[in-house]
């Protein structure tokens, strides 16, 4: 193999890496990936993105080995008792492959709204996850507003700060 | 000249291979962050039991010849 | 009363734990590092065995140390976590002082009469920057006391990813040791000598797939200063000379750390290798496995096994005919050709927020248990039984 071909077999493989080692990254403004997933620990009963349009949407990726999770649970259910049950909803999902886990991390850390359960990770590589936790903030629209990766019990204030913002904008149509 | 250029460019490209080889491994598919349970795993640690793991290394570290046992932790000591 | 370790224990404590490098990167790259927040306690008690049977001189009866460890690890902000731990020992025991050739050629083991209880006391504190992300810096001091040994040691490690199943670990620490031998009127002994230590090391840790990751690291030691034992005499022909040995040691070891995780089986498995070499002829292999079972009700059961050897030091023999071309002496076995093996089973039970823990290790070490054999005996090689019990309160 001449000194050519190899230079341009190693760029050929960093493109590819380049490409498929980052999963697609979902922007803000772009439109939230649909999706449909089981709920938690109920087989029969599944919930799709597409429902919650009208409606501010708080969407969390978590999982129970998490250790930030813990500390944003509560926090979220406070958060989610503020906003007006009208216009906002807030979606977990959860990413653990076994049900073990999050059956007692729902236990101990007791919440009122739903998770839903993506233990194949098919939604988290449809929103491009960089780390866990994740959150979205999706507007009435579907768009994406606001994303945050990892989290700190200060987040708080921003996320409030952006669903508030959401929750007052007018429809884009 | 040339040759330099050329010998130059051969150790660029396998540089960059070796470094995309090192950047998460070509042959083998990254782990995606939401795939990271088992290795959340209190028991994957390097050291899951801190304080044993170094009171078992001091000791054996002054009862031995060579120093520095993987997460030892002690201080100095009239160890005999 | 005792022997002085290699190399400065509190330095071998930053630089191993700093060793311990990149502490649990591989989960931190995508979820941030959890810290647990503990009160810990542990009590230890070490318990040598009594000198083999053989010619001998003085008491038989080897170490005893009763040790207590407290430690306070929480998060401190947002980003910071800090570590601080205290730990009190007591030792009684009596320990090899010289040995002699006797008339058969044996070798007469003459133990010091210590039977003075001695204490140790020792502090730790580390400070972790950017603990729960990806890129941490800790910054670690100790300081370590008994009546004739002092050590203070400052170090610093920093743990950094490379891409996505990659981190970088590496640091480096300093240690400041003082002697102060007592009896040394009486017995002779150096008054008041110091040892400076540093060391650093550099490692990568690769997340192989989902459930195994693989750490290898290079660590390198140096110190320099007064390195022999003031409570050891040697044999040189006829006459008995202080245990001298060089003023400089430089260390290189190199070490590999394999976890695997088995899900179905809810357990893990650890190996750990590590390979250190020293310019005092020094050569030792380490070998190590555990495997971490977890059971119904919250119960872990933890046994494992260690296997280690060393070669000799170029400047050890149990006895010297003549002084003939050595510049340097000593008859410590820790120095010498031998090896050991160890079993230990650590159990376990959490029971809310309470985390009960227990275990044995049993320590066995002979000079033909050397990897390559050994021209003679080492007399002297020491066997061991610790066993441990501790109590763990969650703070969250």
């Amino acid at each position: 193999m001449t000194m050519r071909k190899a230079m341009l077999h190693a760029i050929g493989i960093l493109l590819v890496l380049a490409t498929t080692a980052f999963a697609r990254a979902v922007d803000v403004g772009s439109p939230a990936p649909a999706f449909e997933l089981p709920v938690f620990a109920q087989k029969d009963k599944r919930m799709t993105l597409a429902e919650q349009r009208g409606k501010v949407v708080l969407l969390d990726f978590w999982a129970s080995w998490c250790g930030p999770c813990r500390q944003s649970f509560p926090l979220y259910e406070k958060l989610r008792s503020e906003m007006p049950a009208a216009d906002f909803t807030l979606l977990a999902i959860d990413l653990d492959e076994m049900t073990d886990g999050p059956a007692a991390f729902l236990y101990e850390h007791p919440v009122h709204y739903v998770s839903l359960a993506d233990p194949e990770g098919d939604v988290a590589k449809a929103y491009g996850l960089r780390g866990m936790p994740s959150s979205f903030v999706i507007d009435r629209d579907g768009i994406v507003r606001a994303k945050h990766m990892g989290f700190k019990p200060q987040d708080i204030d921003e996320l409030r700060k952006e669903i508030l913002e959401s929750i007052g904008a007018k429809n884009a149509q | 000249m040339r040759n330099r250029i050329r010998v130059a460019a051969r150790r660029a490209a396998f540089l960059a291979v070796t470094g995309c080889a090192l950047l998460g491994g070509c042959a083998t598919t990254p782990v995606q962050p939401w795939e990271r349970g088992q290795l959340a795993r209190w028991d994957m640690r390097w050291d899951p039991d801190p304080l044993q793991g170094a009171m078992a290394g001091h000791t054996r570290f002054s009862k031995e010849g060579s120093s520095g046992e993987i997460g030892a932790a002690g201080g100095g000591c009239g160890c005999n | 009363m005792g022997a002085r370790p290699h190399l400065s224990p509190s330095l071998a404590a930053l630089m191993s734990a700093a060793a311990a490098l990149a502490p649990e990167a591989h989960a931190q790259t995508a979820t941030g590092a959890e810290t647990d927040s503990r009160v810990s306690y542990r009590f230890n008690d070490y318990s040598e065995d009594s000198l083999a049977p053989g010619p001998h001189l003085g008491d038989p009866e080897r170490y005893r140390v009763l040790s207590q460890q407290f430690q306070l690890a929480t998060r401190a902000g947002s980003e910071s976590a800090i570590d601080v731990s205290a730990t009190h020992e007591v030792m009684s025991g009596s320990s090899p002082w010289y040995l002699l050739r006797g008339p058969d050629n044996r070798p007469i083991q003459v133990m010091s009469g210590a039977t003075i209880q001695e204490h140790r006391n020792e502090v730790r504190a580390s400070w972790t920057q950017g603990a729960g992300t990806s890129s941490s810096t800790t910054w670690s001091a100790s300081y370590s006391q008994e009546r004739d040994y002092r050590a203070t040691a400052l170090g610093v490690e920093r743990s950094v990813p490379l891409g996505d199943a990659l981190t970088l670990g590496y640091g480096g620490s300093f240690s400041h040791d003082l002697i102060d031998p007592f009896e040394a009127e009486k017995y002779d002994r150096v008054r008041h000598e110091d040892k400076n230590s540093a060391s650093a090391f550099g490692s990568l840790a690769w997340v192989i797939d989902r459930a195994s990751v693989l750490q290898t690291g290079l660590q390198l030691n140096v110190e320099h200063g007064y390195l022999s034992d003031p409570y050891k005499l040697v044999s040189v022909g006829s006459s008995l000379v202080d245990d001298l040995r060089p003023d400089r040691r430089v260390q290189a070891a190199w070490l590999a750390r394999y976890r695997r995780a088995f899900s179905a089986a809810d357990a893990a498995l650890h190996v750990n290798y590590r390979y250190a070499q020293d310019n005092w002829g020094i050569v030792s292999h380490t070998v190590e496995a555990a495997w971490f079972q977890t059971l119904p009700s919250r119960w872990e059961l933890v046994p494992s096994l260690r296997y280690y050897s060393q070669q000799q030091a170029r400047f050890y023999a149990p006895y010297f005919v003549d002084a003939g071309s050595h510049n340097f002496y000593s008859s410590d076995y820790r120095l010498g050709t031998f090896g050991a093996l160890s079993a230990s089973f650590n159990l376990r039970k959490r029971i809310g927020k309470w985390e009960f823990s227990g275990g044995v290790e049993r320590y066995h070490a002979a000079t033909d248990y050397a990897l390559g054999g050994a021209d003679a005996v080492v007399p002297g090689v020491v066997s061991y039984t610790r066993a441990f019990i501790g109590l763990d309160y969650l703070l969250q």
